[in-house]
């Protein structure tokens, strides 16, 4: 096997040496048989004679050889390649302008799967993830975290369907590393979290049951924090970072690959979850955690779902109001953890998937617009396909060789593609990263997306190559030779199929332009809103005290108590408890402090953009109504809020030691957070509704251009018998709008049900806009008829003289 | 050439020069000089047919080759059998056997 492997690579690539030793080979045996007919007594000319005519044909003996070596079909795929390479290079503005058609097509393409992958469909980079489910508790107002810890224990300890189950929580950490305060993603957990996901250490060790005891308290690095932080050095093994009143010494680092089990929020550190104290641990009546669990082999979800609701139904029982229960204690449900959680999946997968579509279309309107510029080379090399059917070129052969160069063409449109990508990947990340918590996603061009590209490339190319590869091999030799190109007689033939694809390119263009319209203006409405405070030059940060250092005693003297207890509540309050009457002076009784109401302020939008305002009680800040360790500041600016935020730091670090200025933004920024997704989707849509608009436009101006110049012959008889430069100019018009008009009247029904599939995540347009329609339709036309314009203007400066003349 | 020669029946070409090979490495020109004296000069075979032979059981891994020197001193390209060609050999050989005996059942049959 090894030699045959061999023997065949030796044939591909040392071609020439093989021919060589072929050619040596033969000429040791004329030489050989020579010397015996010499040996037998004739002279060396007549012997030279003999033996040549005994020989026969060389070449065919050759070519046998070489059929013998069993490589002819990658020999002639290479001869086809470099035949192609020769042809392309010959004709480089057309190998440039597919070249980067295609690059924007699949570069687009490929730049959404990868985010796509990364949100949607990639599975955690964790041991057969498939085995992993998160243990929710679900009521009637949803599904929830982990049961309460205590009861999480007796699953741990009591069930038989799992290998094994860990808790653990992500949230912002403050930590104090060799005296300087900072914030980190970290992430409490169970010592077997490592062990259930199957993770091991890059460095170091993992987390082991004993660490649960704190004794010393111990913590593990992620691989980004180690290189961000620590500079990726080796001996950051045993260094110490404090945690409140713990000392964690550093153990061990994950590897790269590994992020938390959440996408977009990759964690920097894990602590053992025993930090949160006994007091948390044993409340039996909240979920404030997670819980990961690997079932055991053989074990269906539904089974150990059976076997642990019992356990959590019997922890339960007596211990919460039948409401609360069944809100939200209601039972257990077991929910697939491959993909980590779903939080970032929901809110995109809509919005990708349609994004998705959107950049589907656009491929498809470059494709046709490489299947035109085919098919028109395709007619302008007739001379070239006939001369090689005429040499004995089957018709396949000649398919297949078209075929090769368009596959080229688009394997180099998708190399030019994949760099596009990964700048557009990266315009994406950076995209996604903004605000206070922003969603970090890890882009990367893997094996996933070059195999997804190499797809792309391989159908897109095969499907748009072979249309114009079939039409082409229909030469009829003895006709071509002689006529090169043909003249009007050809156009009837071909022209439907571009005619078709243009067609069709205006059908699609017309979805994307509806579409871009749609999501633009929903981006302008939500913008639009009041949401009831001016956004516009304020900063917002926020103010945390160190615990180890400001011990709730001391917090009180930092807030500086206000005994006064007033309120002011908000419009929509004011009317649902008092009908708008006598709210002013009314007491208000909140967790056992009484306050009185002394004014009415106007709504204002608070979590999202899209709901109705809730009812809100504003109350000094000074007055808190529960342990207040954090503070957010909200401080209208004039100037640069980059010094600013350096002279809040000053004024911060004047107050005492050990406050932390986190979570710095602009409230704008804030803003554009909450409209990420109507932002992503906008812009997107909006930028492929130009390209496919300018595709479309490129489209229409080459089939025309082609005709004009196909129809060179009629236009110039038209004019001998007296048609004016404008009477040709509008024939070619005409035709332009009428095949346009044939697209939008395919493309407005079209685009109506597509439309109606994402009202979901339209506000305040209706999908089935008539203005958005018209507009669209309108810029399609005015688009079609400038496309046409150009070769019209060709086609009426025609010099009558030359155009009958003209083959 | 002599007038009694007679062509060979298809398929036997890979026999014989793979039972020509079982003795050891020969080139090519060897192989027609032995067929020749061998079968007393009834059966030729051509350079038109021998050489593809030689590299289709070559790239079937049957038989492999090397350059080295010939008897008169030149370049010359030897062949040899593979293990896997020994086997093929003895396949072949059994093939052969019962087609001939067969044959040769029906050939007596009055």
């Amino acid at each position: 096997m090894l030699n045959w492997l061999k023997l065949r690579l030796r044939a591909l690539f040392r071609r020439g040496t093989m021919e060589e030793e072929l050619d040596e080979e033969l000429s040791y045996h004329l030489e050989r048989d020579i010397q015996r007919h010499i040996a037998r007594g004739m002279s060396p000319d007549e012997a030279r004679s003999a033996v040549r005519r005994s020989f026969g044909n060389v070449e065919a003996l050759k070519e046998e050889s070489r059929d013998a070596r069993g490589t002819r079909l990658v020999e002639d795929l290479l001869a086809d390649l470099r035949y192609a390479f020769r042809v392309l290079r010959r004709a480089p503005r057309f190998a440039a302008v597919a070249v980067l058609t295609i690059a924007l097509g699949i570069g687009a393409n490929t730049a959404i799967f990868s985010v796509f992958d990364v949100i949607l469909l990639k599975t955690m980079p964790v041991e057969e993830p498939g085995d992993l489910f998160f243990l929710d508790v679900v009521g009637s107002a949803g599904i929830n975290g982990a049961p309460p810890y205590p009861c999480f224990e007796r699953f741990r300890d009591d069930s038989q369907s799992f290998s094994g189950m860990a808790a653990f929580q992500v949230h912002g950490l403050t930590l104090k590393i060799d005296g300087y305060a900072e914030r980190v993603v970290g992430q409490l957990a169970s010592a077997s979290y490592f062990d259930v996901l199957g993770v091991e250490p890059l460095l170091g060790r993992m987390l082991a049951p004993e660490d649960e005891r704190l004794d010393p308290p111990v913590t593990v690095l992620s691989y980004r924090y180690w290189q961000r932080r620590f500079g990726g050095r080796p001996d950051v093994l045993g260094k110490t970072i404090a945690y409140r009143d713990h000392v964690l010494t550093i153990v061990g680092v994950t590897p790269p690959e590994f992020f938390g089990l959440q996408v977009g929020t990759p964690i920097d550190l894990t602590i053992p979850i025993t930090v949160v104290g006994a007091d948390q641990l044993g409340d039996g009546g909240s979920w404030w955690f997670d819980a990961v669990a690997r079932l055991e082999p053989g074990v269906s979800s539904q089974q150990a779902r059976a076997e642990i609701d019992p356990i959590f139904q019997r922890f339960m029982r007596n211990r919460m109001s039948a409401q609360a229960r069944a809100q939200h204690f209601d039972h257990m449900e077991l929910t697939p953890a491959s993909r980590g959680f779903g939080q970032l999946r929901n809110q995109f997968s809509e919005p990708l998937l349609l994004v998705a579509g959107i950049g589907g279309l656009v491929l498809l309107i470059a494709c046709a617009n490489i299947a035109n510029l085919l098919l028109a080379r395709a007619t302008a090399r007739r001379q070239e396909f006939a001369v090689r059917v005429a040499i004995g070129a089957g018709r396949c052969r000649l398919v297949r060789q078209l075929l090769t160069e368009s596959l080229l063409l688009f394997a180099m449109g998708s190399a030019v593609g994949l760099l596009f990508a990964s700048w557009a990947g990266q315009m994406l990340v950076s995209f996604f990263a903004v605000g206070r918590n922003p969603i970090l996603l890890d882009l990367r061009l893997d094996w996933r997306t070059l195999l997804f590209t190499a797809a792309l490339c391989l159908i897109t190319g095969t499907l748009f190559g072979l249309l114009p590869a079939v039409r082409a091999a229909r030469v009829e030799a003895s006709l071509d030779i002689k006529k090169g190109t043909s003249r009007t007689t050809g156009s009837r033939l071909r022209l439907p199929a571009a005619r078709l694809l243009v067609v069709s390119q205006v059908a699609l263009s017309v979805i994307l332009l509806v579409a871009a319209n749609l999501f633009v203006r929903t981006l302008a409405n939500l913008r639009a809103l009041d949401v009831g405070f001016r956004a516009d030059e304020v900063l917002t940060f926020r103010i945390e005290p160190l615990e180890s250092t400001y011990p709730t005693e001391r917090l009180a003297a930092l807030w500086t108590m206000v005994l006064d207890r007033v309120a002011i509540m908000n419009e929509t309050a004011a009317r649902f408890y008092f009908d708008d009457q006598d709210s002013l002076g009314a007491r208000v009784k909140l967790l056992d402090r009484v306050y009185e109401v002394i004014g009415v302020a106007g709504d204002s939008k608070h979590n999202s953009l899209r709901d109705e305002i809730p009812t809100v009680l504003y109350l000094p800040v000074l007055q808190p109504v529960d342990g207040l360790r954090q503070l957010t500041l909200a401080v209208r600016t004039t100037g640069d809020a980059a010094s600013l935020i350096n002279a809040v730091r000053g004024e911060v670090r004047e107050l005492g030691p050990d406050i932390l200025v986190t979570e710095v933004a602009m409230l704008e920024q804030q803003i554009d957070r909450a409209l990420l997704q109507e932002r992503l989707v906008a812009m997107l849509s909006g930028g492929f509704g130009v390209l496919g608009l300018l595709l479309a436009a490129i489209g229409l101006y080459g089939v025309m251009s082609y005709a004009v110049v196909r129809r060179t012959n009629e236009i110039g008889v038209r004019m001998a018998l007296g048609a004016s430069g404008l009477a040709v100019a509008w024939l070619i018009v005409r035709e332009t709008l009428i095949t346009a008009g044939a697209g939008v009247a395919i493309g407005v029904p079209l685009s109506l049900l597509a439309a109606r599939a994402a009202a979901s995540l339209l506000f305040g347009v209706q999908p089935t806009d008539a203005a958005t329609i018209a507009v669209s339709a309108a810029v399609l036309i005015a688009v079609a008829a400038i496309s046409g314009y150009l070769p019209a203007r060709r086609a009426s400066r025609i010099d009558t003289m030359i155009a009958l003349r003209h083959e | 050439m002599g007038k009694n020669k007679t062509d060979l029946l298809a398929g036997t070409l890979d026999l014989i020069v793979l039972k020509l090979l079982q003795s050891g490495p020969a080139n090519g020109w060897d192989i027609t000089q032995r067929i020749q004296v061998l079968s007393q000069d009834i059966l030729s075979v051509n350079y038109g047919s021998l050489y593809p032979a030689l590299h289709r059981l070559e790239a079937r891994g049957w038989i492999s080759s090397k350059w080295g020197a010939s008897e008169n001193n030149r370049r010359a390209k030897f062949y040899a059998l593979t293990t896997a060609g020994r086997r093929q050999l003895a396949a072949e050989r059994e093939t052969w056997e019962r087609f001939s005996t067969a044959l040769e059942l029906i050939l007596q049959t009055r």
